[in-house]
């Protein structure tokens, strides 16, 4: 009986094996290291000199799966017509029909690479609605072979190559879509386009550099998910070969700085250094460093490199784990000393997590006018306030032309605006009614008056203005 | 005569002492920055939901940041030379911050379902901050 139990379970296997083989083939003389490190250095795949159409993309032995041979190939006029109704079905958001069309292209491998093939001989300029369809089939099929449970034909990674290797032949507008839709495309949470294809996005930018701000794209998501120091000399060698280029710079720069941030901390601030005349280069470094050094260092780089408008850079930062501290800290440094006003506004600007009372505390002690009206306003930008900061605006409003602690009335226009936008009830009755008192004072600049009355339209009664004049103009 | 030369050198002394020397000219001017707008991660795609071959993932559709920073054009001073000028911040511009989000479409297909994700939709939030706008103006 044990004898027989044994027997059966051993049947079992070797069935469920078999299945499994056949559901999964593997290419004659294939190890499974040898797949692996295909997988993590894509290279240029066989052309079929049968098909014009590489090989490789179609599967093991060039075949399409099972599926595909239950329906013929798709005719010229065919593909075109489903092309067209892809664009269409998408445009009218016509979902089962986008599925169907779709399913009729990519069911069969030789039908989404004729995609590509008609594509990269500009065949389809000439037929707009074609084109559309193509980059919007070649982004599916991107998609859906490389699922992780894809098992193909035909191989994913070998049909994104085939994709890439075509992107230069490929004309722009449809180049630039074609290229945003890979490089977005997705496989769960995790970008297709991922740090195993950094060397071949390096080989095409290298092969064609006057692609390579395009292709550069390509490199949008490749460091996501960047751990430890993986591909760590691949990014120093892209750093090293590619100083002018914002998108490169960025991409290299934030994996290095993540993974060696004592070494290229200093590199990035002398690199930032000699590309303040290009604002694209020197806003790609800045933004390397607060999506991605540690976050104490970056609170101070940033604050040693700002000239007053790296808004996005501190915000960045500001949404980082454990960020709220080191700003925090960079600023009491500064403002025990009375140091770098500009950097103080810009580290305010980055607390958009910070208790009202510190941001108010701020908005209370600082001596420069500009790090008073950044923590109003960090304090006031798409958040709910209390009453006691509608006051603290108001008072400091009220004691302007005292340079030690007052509010502009420019100033507390934003201020009351952000209000306005972000704080029900009785915060937003006080801004306006802040904001009726600007724009009712004579004695204030017109600009000042007409920012307040601005402000005030969208919150108010139509009538509310009716009759006003301000600088000699009607207001209406 | 002595007398008299030394109290008009001393005078004219005293005048220098008393008004305040003039300020040297920093032969400098502003520097244009041109307006720019950031766009600040985590990004979405507003893409169609479908489902191909028993796959489910999402096509085409904009790439859609969480927000949006808008910096109008400006002038800063950046020590650039120009004689007989100096370089003065005289105002503050407004930086606008934009929220963004997918604008989702509902549509019903023909067997009665499907949704469709349109396009990333961007609403001003508010003012994130300042930035300083320079001029150029003559010395006397």
């Amino acid at each position: 009986m044990k004898l027989l139990s044994v027997w059966i379970a051993c049947i079992a296997l070797a069935a469920i094996l078999l299945v499994e083989i056949r559901r999964h083939p593997r290419p004659a003389g294939t190890s499974p290291v040898a797949a692996e490190r295909a997988a993590q250095d894509p290279r240029p795949v066989d052309l079929d000199p049968s098909t014009d159409l590489p090989r490789a993309a179609l599967g093991p032995e060039g075949d399409p799966t099972p599926p595909a041979r239950e329906r013929p190939r798709l005719s010229p006029s065919e593909l075109l017509e489903r092309l067209r109704a892809v664009a269409r079905a998408y445009a009218g958001g016509d979902v089962p029909a986008l599925e169907a069309n779709l399913e009729d292209l990519l069911r069969d491998p030789r039908d989404a690479l004729a995609v590509l093939d008609r594509l990269r001989r500009g065949g389809l300029r000439s037929d707009a609605e074609a084109l559309r369809g193509a980059v919007m089939t070649l982004t599916a099929g991107v998609t859906l072979y490389n699922q992780p449970d894809w098992s193909g034909p035909p191989d994913g990674r070998a049909f994104l190559t085939c994709v890439l290797d075509a992107l230069p032949d490929v004309l722009s507008p449809e180049l630039e879509d074609l290229v945003d839709g890979i490089a977005e495309a997705r496989a769960g949470d995790r970008a297709i386009l991922d740090l195993s294809w950094l060397a071949k996005i390096l080989e095409l930018r290298a092969a064609h550099p006057e692609l390579a701000p395009t292709f550069s794209l390509l490199l949008a998501n490749v460091a996501e998910d960047l751990r430890g120091t993986e591909g760590f000399e691949r990014f120093y060698a892209l750093l090293l070969g590619e100083t002018a280029d914002p998108m490169a710079v960025k991409v290299s720069l934030a994996a290095l700085l993540s993974s060696q941030p004592e070494a290229f901390l200093p590199l990035a601030e002398e690199m930032f250094a000699r590309a303040r005349s290009d604002p694209g280069l020197a806003g790609a470094i800045t933004q390397a460093i607060a999506s991605s050094a540690p976050v104490a260092e970056a609170a101070a780089a940033l604050a040693r490199l700002t000239d007053g408008s790296q808004y996005l850079e501190f915000a960045t930062l500001g949404a980082r784990g454990g960020a709220l501290d080191a700003l925090q800290a960079e600023y009491s440094a500064l403002a025990a000393g009375g140091e770098n006003a500009r950097a103080r506004k810009m580290l305010v600007s980055g607390m958009a997590a910070e208790k009202e009372e510190v941001l108010l505390g701020i908005a209370g002690t600082d001596p420069d006018p500009r790090v008073r009206l950044q923590a109003l306003l960090t304090g006031s930008l798409g958040r709910e306030v209390g009453t006691e900061f509608l006051s603290a605006v108001a008072g400091a409003y009220g004691r302007r032309g005292d340079p030690a602690n007052d509010l502009s009335a420019s100033g507390a226009v934003l201020v009351a605006d952000n209000i306005l936008r972000a704080s029900p009830g009785e915060s937003r009755e006080g801004a306006k009614k802040l904001l009726l008192e600007i724009a009712a004072d004579a004695s204030l600049v017109d600009a000042d008056r007409f920012e307040a009355i601005a402000a005030l339209r969208p919150w108010v009664s139509a009538d509310t203005f009716q009759g006003w004049v301000i600088g000699g103009q009607t207001i209406r | 005569m002595k007398t008299v030369l030394f109290i008009s050198i001393a005078a004219v002394l005293a005048l220098a002492g008393l008004c305040p020397a003039q300020e040297t000219c920093p032969n400098t001017k502003a520097s244009q920055v041109p307006a720019r707008i950031q766009d600040s991660g985590p990004f979405k795609r507003c893409s169609v939901g479908i489902a191909i071959l028993g796959h489910q993932f999402g096509i085409g559709g904009g790439r859609c940041p969480m927000l949006r920073l808008i910096t109008p054009a400006h002038q800063e001073c950046r020590g650039n030379v120009n004689i007989g000028t100096r370089c003065v911040y005289e105002q503050t511009l407004a930086v606008r911050q934009q929220r963004c989000g997918c604008m989702w479409t509902t549509v019903i297909g023909t067997d009665g379902t499907g949704i469709i994700e349109g396009e990333c939709v961007c609403v001003d939030a508010g003012t994130a901050g300042t930035v300083e706008d320079a001029s150029t103006e003559t010395c006397h």
